[in-house]
């Protein structure tokens, strides 16, 4: 990895393992995500009403331009979900939900079909393994050997090919919460695509296997040192390693402080914000998960616990096992008070610990909220958090931790509908950078010869995007969730998590990429080289451009375009005459490079 | 600030460059200090395990240490020792031996985050208060840079010191504070000051867009540069476009006239650390007294397997990194108006896990300048007992130097004085002021 970390000039501030880069505003918040400024219920409501009255006016709102965007908001009305859908709100769904609109008839397809219809079907995609991929691409190589490029590919052939953008969003966001990188220490790329496998498998079940699965997939155990961390061994002076314990609590499900159903913090006796656990506690969880190593050997010969060869790709797949010689097996305090017995067995031991973090209140507040911020906006109202939480806490049926009923909560709430988000104060977020990617691709039709891609490292701030998907800095991401940016958004008192990688630099390095990638129509090279076809947008490039801005607002604004955007657009076609193929084709670029930088399309409503 | 007052800010800074000195001289009198000065925070993201980093050298505690860690000592051949100090440095570091012995580096001993002088005693009783978080990375980040340990910090005290030293009308004075590292909170003022964040590449501008260009593209961009946003999301994108944009004004050619002969090595915190000084060559262009840097370089939770050889590269990467930069700042004849230290997440564990080491607490740190009373281990070495009386547990080390002590000696030096300090570091009033670190 080390020519990653040297194309790094200006490292994310910590480039390597479990490190934590600093938020800049708030290194704490994201245990804390304190909301006094929160939304109440009734004004949601009164919200969800203006919003009905701007539908019946005509649409519009934001800015006002929504007139002009050449789509009919006929109204989304949270209240009857069986009412079609706008056609900006069904853009804006697709930006919450895929990566983006890819077309009119993709959009008017969602209208037509309905939300409930659209999840329903995405819940059913087909799922492709990502370690097939890696098999697949080593039978053409000579060597035979799979490269961590290749999983790198893996993923990006499901964001850009896929069938199952749903699934792709949400593992993504699983991927930024159960974080594993190849920034340090490296990882094989078996261990990343079949870890990739395990978040797509489950991406749409239940939370509490999940928990299970990532626990003991060994690249999760490498990452985070649960891997052939043994019991306390007083002659030699070692204590069970306590980085995965620590972690799962701290990031994986419940945070540093006790949480309300709306996620907010608490506040104890003394006035400060109440821990959810102490030092004991981490290491009580460090002995519950002690005796735990790679699987493939026998588990009762004691020193295959630390013998394992790592160029065994099964061993990177297969959940860890248990060796019972090196399981703590006095008894642990874990949180709230609540011990586990002396005398049980590693597995019973892991499995009760498990269900102990899965019941704690936290769990569906704090991950409740950070899939918000991941899909729809970074500062949900407490409510907003609530409803999500509810659905976590049962699906309706009894269930806890339904993950399905948890998405559908988040996509389908007041909060994320409507025709007015561009008027509401505290709504949004940064599209993330790798998400742009992906959708200019997506939406600009990318494909190349082989059916393949090429797309590997675009971690470098200089001159690509900051933000690489399986490179992030550490286990804390590329950003922390309650991270403010100092400006108006800390005078506000809101979180903007993806402005952490938001900075002079990738700013610059961002625009360039996304401006070369516009001057060149294509990304990568060889067959794997993806062309973009510009002719749709080509063909409405005529005139006064007025076509290709509508079409634009679309697909990269969800119909949302600011009036002062559109007059740029305007201006800038203006000047730009349409007398070739070829002046049409520079119409295009220009106007792509133009909307990459525009902040009604940086900013997703 | 709106964009369009900082834009004529930064004009009149294009104008002061013409006569830097003058200006410098000036603003030097507005801000209580006199000359330049510029202190440079190098970050160890993870937390590093100085237990491995300084090691007594004597029979009895060298002893000690290795019976505490038998699969991480160091051997005692190997240390590399530091003058007549009594201790050794970690071999990857020699590099930095001959600045400590030549009186320009020191070592600070067992610091850390503290809301008061703390005992074992007291620390068991809880009957002081603690820092918030303590072991969480990234709260023992945030307590390091914002010395601020009881609340969720969102500034730090580098940049509480510049906006309280540095005029607030001074021009280029955004470029009092940079990061050639990304984001941190060491930077953040509250009183609004954020750092410019540099390449180390050199890389500042948009190649597709001309400032001064009249192409259809370039105008649209300066129509958006131009535009005001009321949603605060749109406008944070709109302001760090405007700093770009800075960024590739005022350093592009304040840096053409920044010549440096000292080599760096090609290394990820060698770049970052050329680039510093490329920047504080440049000092007189940007003519602000007072500067902020920040660089930082990641890898230290070596809780695995991997720690001895990890901490080897990464140490390494350092000393040579900063040997270099000292040698660069004796070239240019600022050795005595820039002082360089290390910070880190927090120690780790004295007793290990089998493979590395966990989270801890109080650690060494380095502090080199030619200010510096350098060539001493300043403040109290832990005794390498667990159960001893640094001990928490495992070896966490109970700092006996806080972050407001250092932090308040490199502030005082800075040109902060005594009301000021207490301003910018509020837990200073528990602790003595005077460690001796700085002449």
């Amino acid at each position: 990895m080390d020519h990653v970390l040297a194309e790094r000039t200006t490292a994310p501030t910590a480039p390597m393992n479990a490190t934590a880069p600093t938020a800049p505003e708030d290194p704490t918040a994201p245990a804390a995500p304190v909301d006094a400024e929160a939304p109440t219920g009734a004004a949601l409501a009164s919200a969800a009403a203006a919003a009905l009255v701007l539908a019946a006016c005509g649409g519009g709102g934001g800015d006002g331009s929504g007139a002009s965007g050449g789509g009919t908001a006929t109204g989304t009305s949270p209240g009857n979900p069986a009412a079609p859908p706008s056609t900006r709100d069904a853009a804006r769904f697709l930006s919450q939900a895929s990566f983006g609109p890819r077309s009119p008839d993709e959009v008017e397809a969602l209208r037509s079909m309905g939300y409930e219809r659209w999840l329903n079907q995405q819940f059913d995609a087909p799922l492709q393994s990502h370690v097939a991929y890696l098999e697949q691409e080593r039978s053409r190589e000579s060597s035979n050997k799979v490269r961590d490029e290749m999983s790198y590919e893996a993923l990006w052939q499901q964001w850009l090919f896929g069938e199952d953008a749903l699934r792709a969003r949400m593992s993504w966001a699983l991927l930024q919460i159960f974080v594993i990188s190849n920034i340090a220490p490296d990882l094989r790329p078996h261990a990343m695509s079949s870890y990739l496998d395990l978040l797509n498998r489950n991406a749409f079940g239940n939370y509490r296997q999940l928990l299970e699965e990532v626990t003991l997939h060994p690249a999760m155990g490498y990452y985070l040192n649960m891997v052939e961390s043994e019991k306390e061994d007083p002659k030699k002076g070692t204590h069970p390693n306590e980085n995965y314990a620590r972690e799962v609590l701290q990031l994986f499900s419940i945070g540093l402080v006790k949480l309300g159903p709306d996620g907010s913090g608490q506040f104890g006796a003394d006035g400060k914000l109440a821990p959810s656990y102490d030092e004991a506690v981490v290491k009580g969880f460090a002995r519950a998960f002690s005796g735990w190593s790679y699987s493939g050997s026998d588990t009762t010969v004691a020193k295959n616990f630390h013998r394992y060869d790592a160029n065994n790709e099964a061993l990177w797949q297969a959940p860890m096992r248990a060796w019972a010689v090196y399981h703590d097996t006095d008894a642990k305090t874990l949180l709230d008070g609540r011990v586990l017995p002396a005398g049980q067995s590693a597995e019973r031991d892991l499995k009760d610990a498990l269900d102990t973090i899965f019941n704690h209140p936290n769990v569906g507040p704090f991950i409740g909220r950070q899939l918000i911020q991941r899909l729809v906006t970074s500062n949900p109202s407490g409510a907003y958090v609530q409803r999500v939480a509810a659905s976590f806490n049962n699906n309706g049926q009894g269930v806890r931790g339904d993950l399905r009923a948890v998405l559908r909560t988040i996509l389908l709430d007041p909060e994320a509908r409507g025709d007015d988000a561009t008027s509401r104060a505290r709504f949004g977020k940064q599209r993330e950078p790798v998400l742009r990617f992906a959708h200019f691709l997506r939406a600009l039709g990318a494909k190349s010869a082989n059916g393949r891609n090429a797309i590997h490292y675009l971690d470098s701030s200089d001159d690509a995007l900051g933000q690489s998907p399986l490179l992030a800095p550490s286990v804390f991401n590329f950003y922390a969730p309650g991270f403010r940016p100092a400006g108006p958004l800390a005078a506000a008192g809101l979180a903007a998590p993806e402005f952490q990688i938001t900075s002079e630099t990738t700013v610059v390095g961002s625009l360039n990429f996304f401006a070369q990638l516009f001057r060149k129509g294509t990304y990568g090279s060889g067959d794997s080289r993806l062309t973009m076809d510009y002719a749709p947008l080509a063909a409405l490039a005529d005139g006064n451009g007025a076509a290709l801005i509508d079409r634009l607002d679309l697909l990269f604004f969800d119909q949302q375009m600011s009036a002062s955007s559109r007059a740029r657009f305007t201006t800038l076609l203006a000047a730009m005459p349409a007398t070739s193929a070829d002046k049409r084709l520079q119409r295009v670029r220009s106007a792509l490079t133009l909307v990459a930088l525009s902040p009604d399309h940086v900013i997703q409503k | 600030m709106s964009m369009m007052q900082r834009r004529t800010l930064l004009k009149a800074g294009a104008l002061a460059a013409a006569t830097p000195f003058a200006s410098m001289q000036a603003l030097a009198q507005t801000t209580g200090g006199t000359g330049y000065r510029a202190l440079v925070c190098l970050f160890m993201y993870g937390g590093n395990d100085a237990n491995n980093m300084l090691v007594p050298l004597d029979t009895t505690r060298y002893q000690a240490y290795q019976r505490g860690r038998p699969n991480l000592a160091l051997g005692q051949n190997t240390l590399v020792p530091l003058g007549s100090s009594g201790y050794g440095i970690h071999p990857a570091m020699a590099p930095l031996k001959p600045i400590f012995e030549a009186g320009q580096a020191a070592l600070v001993a067992n610091v850390g985050p503290l809301m008061v002088p703390t005992t074992r005693a007291q620390y068991q009783s809880r009957s002081v208060p603690l820092p918030a978080n303590l072991y969480s990375h990234s709260d023992q980040q945030g307590a390091w840079q914002s010395a601020l340990v009881d609340a969720p910090a969102r500034n730090g005290w580098g940049g509480r010191l510049l906006e309280r030293l540095v005029d607030s009308g001074a021009a280029n004075r955004g470029y009092c504070d940079i990061s050639v590292a990304g984001g941190n909170l060491w930077q953040g003022g509250d009183r609004g000051l954020a750092p410019y964040r540099v390449s180390s590449s050199g890389d500042f501008g948009f190649d597709f867009y001309d400032p001064k260009g009249s192409d259809p593209l370039s105008a649209a961009i300066n129509s958006v540069l131009g535009e005001s946003r009321t949603d605060p999301f749109e406008q944070t994108w709109l302001s760090m476009m405007g700093r770009s944009i800075d960024n590739q004004r005022v350093l592009s050619t304040a840096l053409q006239a920044s010549t440096l002969k000292t080599a760096f090595p090609g290394t990820g915190l060698g770049r970052q650390l050329q680039m510093t000084a490329r920047l504080i060559a440049a000092r007189g262009q940007l003519a602000v007294p007072r500067q902020c840097y920040f660089a930082s370089i990641g890898g230290f939770d070596t809780h695995g397997d991997d720690q001895m050889q990890r901490q080897n590269e990464l140490l390494g990467e350092i000393a040579n990194a900063v040997a270099a930069f000292h040698a660069a700042m004796i070239e240019l004849g600022v050795s005595r108006d820039v002082t360089l230290f290390t910070t880190s997440d927090f120690g780790r564990t004295f007793a290990s896990n089998g493979q590395g080491s966990d989270h801890g607490w109080g650690a060494h740190q380095w502090v080199l300048g030619g200010a510096v009373r350098g060539g001493r281990v300043v403040g109290r070495f832990p005794e390498l007992v667990i159960g001893g009386p640094d001990d928490t547990s495992q070896g966490i080390w109970i700092p006996g130097t806080s972050v407001d002590q250092m932090g308040g000696e490199l502030g005082r030096w800075f040109g902060a004085d005594k009301a000021l300090l207490d301003d910018v570091f509020p837990r200073l009033t528990y602790f003595d002021r005077d460690i001796g670190l700085m002449g």
